[in-house]
């Protein structure tokens, strides 16, 4: 098997082609290693590449295929992570001059889970600083998007989602406070899921909005998803929050088809008038491909959705900039002007303000729980429109409408999943005619990703847009 | 600059103090803009009927 044979697999087929012995773990490493030197000096997807240790973890797993049998279910698939969690004796920034330092003793829960389940690490990817999002000068450069270097690959996952569309990794983990995860995922053509919300350990992550954060899975393809997550999921000690709830074998979903699935359009999203004309043909698209398969399709009505976006910055803004109060006060110079202004104008929120914004939240949560009454899966955009350019994201905003439009509009589409704490996922859902991905997110109740996997799988199936190859990507 | 604004920066000022974030001077104009629209926004959760909700940080596994 050939370096490009190797990097265009997905991580099931690297498990699988490791586990037969027709790909030992140390050869998939280096063709990823290759790849990386070649590619991503103009990508920035990594902040640390992790040679050595991933070669070490590499000839471990092959250690363990001779003398234990299978390894696991990533056996030898090379995965990096977000820079938001902790590696031990990595260097892990959080995207940030404060933590340029830092150099955690010990790994996050899901770093060790998926060194258990057989994965190599291959490196620390880029983010925005704090995994807020907006960062105009970040320290370990502008990662770009392989399908149009002058777009945003989103954020705040931004190096998982390009590492992934440029094919430097086989799998990665991001991390979803409000979108960051399935953002990326949207804007770089792969697949990203955010947990039910105390599904999966945050031990070991940097946080954002301790409410809301969750490690999200990124892969190539839904298959890989369901992997990764059964890796990834169940109790923690070390993160109280973690259900108790037995992990399933996710990729039991798969294959299922959708035959009887009821299908829910979420109509305050689909309606809104600055929605890309593409992204809603896309939508369209989907629903009759559902429609196809034998779902049912129907229309719901979240009404407060379209205030998701206010919502979860009231929220999850005020809680980042709460939890940030020592940075604020004696090392903000050391933060990027954006995160600056952004955790400064949150700090003075009042808290009468602040609780209306966690009771509205509990509304919603109603609001999506009684629509999960009427239908099994949820349908939107991950986004509203494709990838934004670079630099209409960094400017500075003009006004209270601009900061409407740029800042809080798409966050609903997105933040809506976070503020209830329900299970989402963004999969390659089409393209524009000038070739920029199009996401499309699949949501449903607490605990249902089988029914998420079983959905986006039938669609994947169904459809190639997965196929498609990043023009940077084709190297 | 509109009298609005100056009133913005003041505020912005005053919460700041009292919060004891330091906001250096040149920043203060930025912020002040990105609060004001921040408020506004969350202002549009004022019409909402929320009187028989309690907030959570976390929902339970099932309700």
């Amino acid at each position: 098997m050939d370096s490009k044979e190797i990097v265009f697999l997905s991580a099931a087929a690297t498990a699988k082609a490791v586990r037969s012995g027709q790909l030992s773990p140390e050869d998939a490493v280096q063709a990823y290693l290759d790849r990386i030197d070649q590619l991503d000096s103009r990508l920035a997807a990594y902040i640390t590449v992790t040679r050595e240790e991933a070669l070490g973890a590499a000839r471990q797993v092959e250690w363990r295929l001779e003398s234990e049998g299978d390894p696991g279910p990533l056996a030898g698939v090379p995965m990096a992570i977000k820079d938001q969690f902790w590696t031990e004796g990595i260097l892990t920034t959080n995207g940030s001059r404060v933590y340029r330092d830092f150099v955690p003793t010990e790994d996050a829960t899901i770093v060790r889970k998926l060194k258990e389940a057989g994965a190599t690490l291959l490196g620390k990817l880029n983010l925005s600083e704090l995994a807020m999002g907006g960062t105009q000068n970040p320290p370990w450069g502008i990662p770009a998007n392989p399908w149009d270097f002058d777009r945003t690959p989103g954020e705040s996952s931004s190096g998982s989602g390009v590492a992934l569309s440029a094919h430097l990794c086989a799998a990665s983990i991001g991390e979803d406070t409000g979108g960051s995860g399935r953002g990326p995922a949207a804007y770089c053509g792969v697949v990203g899921l955010r947990p039910t919300f105390t599904r999966v350990s945050r031990y070991g992550m940097t946080h954002m909005c301790w409410f809301m954060d969750a490690a999200a899975p990124m892969t190539k393809t839904v298959e890989d998803c369901a992997i990764v997550l059964g890796a990834i999921a169940g109790y923690d000690e070390r993160d109280p929050y973690t259900s108790r709830r037995p992990v399933p074998n996710y990729t039991e979903a798969l294959g299922k088809g959708v035959e009887g699935l009821r299908v829910g359009l979420i109509r305050e999203l689909h309606q809104s008038p600055d929605m890309h004309p593409e992204v809603r043909e896309s939508m369209e698209f989907a629903l009759d491909v559902f429609r196809g398969l034998g779902a049912e399709i129907k229309e719901v009505s979240i009404p407060l959705v379209e205030l998701a976006g206010a919502i979860f910055v009231g929220v999850a803004d005020t809680e980042g900039a709460g939890a940030r109060d020592e940075i604020l006060r004696t090392r903000a110079d050391e933060l990027d002007p954006a995160s600056r202004t952004r955790l400064l104008s949150a700090s003075l929120v009042p808290f009468k303000v602040y609780n209306r914004a966690a009771k509205a939240r509990v509304l919603l949560r109603r609001q999506f729980m009684a629509a999960l009454e009427d239908v099994d899966v949820l349908v939107s955009p991950t986004s509203p429109y494709p990838a934004p350019l670079h630099k209409d994201l960094t400017a500075r905003f003009e006004s209270a409408d601009d900061v409407r439009r740029r800042f809080f509009f798409r966050r609903a589409y997105t933040g809506c999943y976070s503020l209830t704490a329900l299970p989402a996922i963004s999969i390659p859902g089409g393209f524009t005619s000038d070739g920029l991905p199009i996401g499309l997110q699949l949501g449903a109740r607490p605990f249902a990703e089988e029914t998420l996997f079983q959905a986006a799988n039938a669609y994947e199936q169904t459809t190639t847009w997965h196929t498609r190859i990043a023009p940077a990507a084709q190297a | 600059m509109t009298q609005r604004q100056m009133s913005d920066e003041d505020l912005v000022r005053e919460l700041a103090r009292l919060s004891g974030i330091p906001i250096p001077e040149e920043e203060v104009a930025e912020v002040a803009n990105r609060f004001e629209s921040l408020m506004l926004e969350l202002d549009r959760l004022s019409d909402l009927d929320l009187s028989d909700i309690q907030p959570v940080s976390v929902f339970p596994d099932e309700d």
